[in-house]
């Protein structure tokens, strides 16, 4: 497990995303806070219930404007930073993956200028295929969506050379806390 | 007739020092990115056989896949359509955007084969193409050089005079150009009525839209407006989910990616209040049928990932010139099968035979063969 964290670590961190290892959610305040830095409005969705609450307060207590579902399907062009969580992930490629019925965990990752995915380790895979298995295997019905995600959006459509970012966030942190 | 004019455009094309500078400067890395790419995930060597051995089963199943893919992705809330040809698809595509809506489109060879972008302009629908390479074909009215970076012949000086003048911004590096399309197309994603993208793959057993970008506009494309349309063609049909999506990752390695950004998977319309709650697929046949009977059969096992083109000696040079829609290498043959064979004929007198296209194609494709046929048509 040790070694498939690592190599997630360094697949995401080839691909310009951060990867932070964490040994519980204690250190979750700090990184969180210095990577929203000065936006103000943030969108939780579709993370692990044991952080909902904590990383929701962490960020209203310093007066951010943690949007409401409501809001945010309103409005999503006013998100900066989006926080989700991830049904899986795969080690090899440094995917996250997640699956849904609506677009708000879609929305929530791609619109920002900064994605932040919050997860345990447990839910870390060898290979794209293991994880996309787990995935399927999960839901009864195939889900109308399925998103994997490796890295934050570039372009490389002008003499080849690789800009980031394009459509999508400018940047991608991935905290893993060790289960 | 049509021999001249080939020759007079590639003659052209030659004269151009803008456009060879912007090919090679575009090409020179191809190589190394490729081999590069495969050594970081060396099981893609076994899946691109894998595809290979799917594909030659596939074109003689290809009605069964279809039917298939039909009735699951019906199953799972999507509407299906089939074309014969481009005009029909066309015309299917208009009925479903609706007059006066705004499209935001991302890449698609399959919207370029039938000229879909002027086509739709003309009855009214406001289009932008949302992928950079793409924008910029389409603000200089070209046509995509390359299958995977349409504006790959474009200098760095080029795409900035473009974008300045059109967008109305003062410009500076590549960063900055990036930028101001990046903040000119997010208003366009957040208010366009109807999203379209391309597929790398469709999977049969599960009715999937499997489909990868690296610049998130697919992302945006597929999530933010209440419409969704796929248009693709029926070669890109597979069994299962699986070997959608190894086909669309060897797609990507191949062309000298280590990684996209994004690997999307559609199976059926939003349930929620917000996002695509109407799915569309349109899917092209255009001769692709046909096609099995004849020499040309094998085109259709090509997975689009243009790297036949980019090790092309006449392409490092003068680039989408050589062809019209698909172009040089494999572009030859995929030109015989879905516009004119006379004009496939005559590009093809400029082949070269070397090789190099054969040597570097994930599918083993024997397009020397295949060109050297058309010769001959």
């Amino acid at each position: 497990m040790e070694d498939m964290i690592l190599t997630f670590k360094s697949s995401v961190e080839e691909s310009s995303g951060k990867c932070y290892i964490l040994k519980n959610i204690n250190e979750i305040s700090s990184i969180i806070l210095n990577i929203v830095g000065n936006f103000k409005n943030v969108f939780i969705y579709n993370i692990d219930e044991r952080l909902e609450d904590h990383v929701k307060n962490l960020l209203k207590n310093i007066g951010i404007n943690v949007m409401t579902a409501e809001e945010m399907k309103k409005d999503p062009g006013k998100l900066e930073i989006g926080i989700t969580g991830a049904q899986a992930m795969a080690a090899e490629s440094g995917s996250i993956i997640f699956s849904e019925n609506s677009v708000l965990t879609g929305l929530t990752s791609f619109l920002p200028e900064k994605h932040i995915v919050i997860e345990y380790s447990n839910k870390i895979f060898p290979e794209i295929l293991d994880a996309l298995d787990y995935v399927l295997k999960k839901s009864s019905m195939i889900p109308s969506f399925i998103r994997i995600i490796q890295g934050p959006s570039y372009t490389g459509d002008i003499e080849k050379k690789l800009v980031r970012p394009s459509h999508g966030p400018k940047e991608l942190h991935v905290l893993i806390i060790k289960e | 007739m049509i021999f001249e004019e080939v020759h007079k455009k590639i003659l052209n094309a030659l004269k151009d020092e803008d456009l060879r500078n912007g090919s090679y400067i575009g090409t020179k890395f191809e190589i190394i990115n490729r081999k590069e790419a495969i050594k970081r995930h060396p099981y893609v060597e076994e899946w691109a056989k894998e595809t290979r051995k799917i594909k030659e089963k596939n074109v003689n199943e290809i009605d069964e896949l279809i039917l298939k893919f039909k009735e699951n992705f019906e199953k799972n809330g999507g509407n299906f359509h089939y074309a014969q040809n481009g005009e029909e698809m066309k015309d299917k595509i208009v009925e479903i955007i609706g007059n006066g809506k705004t499209l935001v489109k991302s890449k698609s060879l399959v919207g370029e084969e039938i000229e879909l972008r002027q086509f739709l302009e003309e009855k009214g629908i406001k289009v932008y193409e949302t992928d950079l390479g793409e924008f910029l074909v389409q603000l200089t009215n070209g046509k995509p050089a390359h299958m995977v970076t349409p504006a790959v012949n474009m200098t760095q000086k080029r795409a900035k005079s473009v974008l300045e003048k059109n967008l109305n911004v003062e410009l500076d590096d590549v960063t900055s150009m990036v930028l101001a399309v990046r903040k000119f197309m997010r208003k366009k994603f957040l208010s366009a009525d109807v999203g379209m993208v391309g597929a790398n793959a469709l999977s049969a057993e599960t009715g999937s839209v499997v489909f990868v970008t690296n610049e998130g506009n697919g992302a945006i494309t597929s999530t933010v407006p209440r419409k969704l349309i796929v248009i693709t063609s029926i070669e890109k049909i597979y069994p299962t989910l699986k070997d959608a999506i190894k086909a669309s990752i060897v797609q990507t390695v191949y062309d000298g990616y280590k990684k996209t950004s994004y690997i999307h998977i559609i199976n059926g319309p939003s349930m929620d209040n917000i996002g695509p709650n109407e799915l569309h697929v349109v899917l092209l046949d255009n001769n692709r049928k046909n096609a099995r009977e004849t020499f040309l059969k094998e085109t259709l096992y090509c997975i689009k990932c243009g790297s036949c083109q980019l090790s092309c000696p006449i392409f490092q040079v003068i680039d989408g010139a050589w062809g019209d829609i698909y172009t040089a290498a494999i572009g030859i043959p995929w030109t015989a099968i879905t516009g004119s064979k006379e004009r496939a004929k005559a590009l093809s007198l400029f082949c070269l035979n070397c090789g190099k296209c054969k040597e570097v194609c994930p599918m083993n494709i024997n397009i020397p063969e295949l060109i050297r046929k058309i010769k001959s048509i």
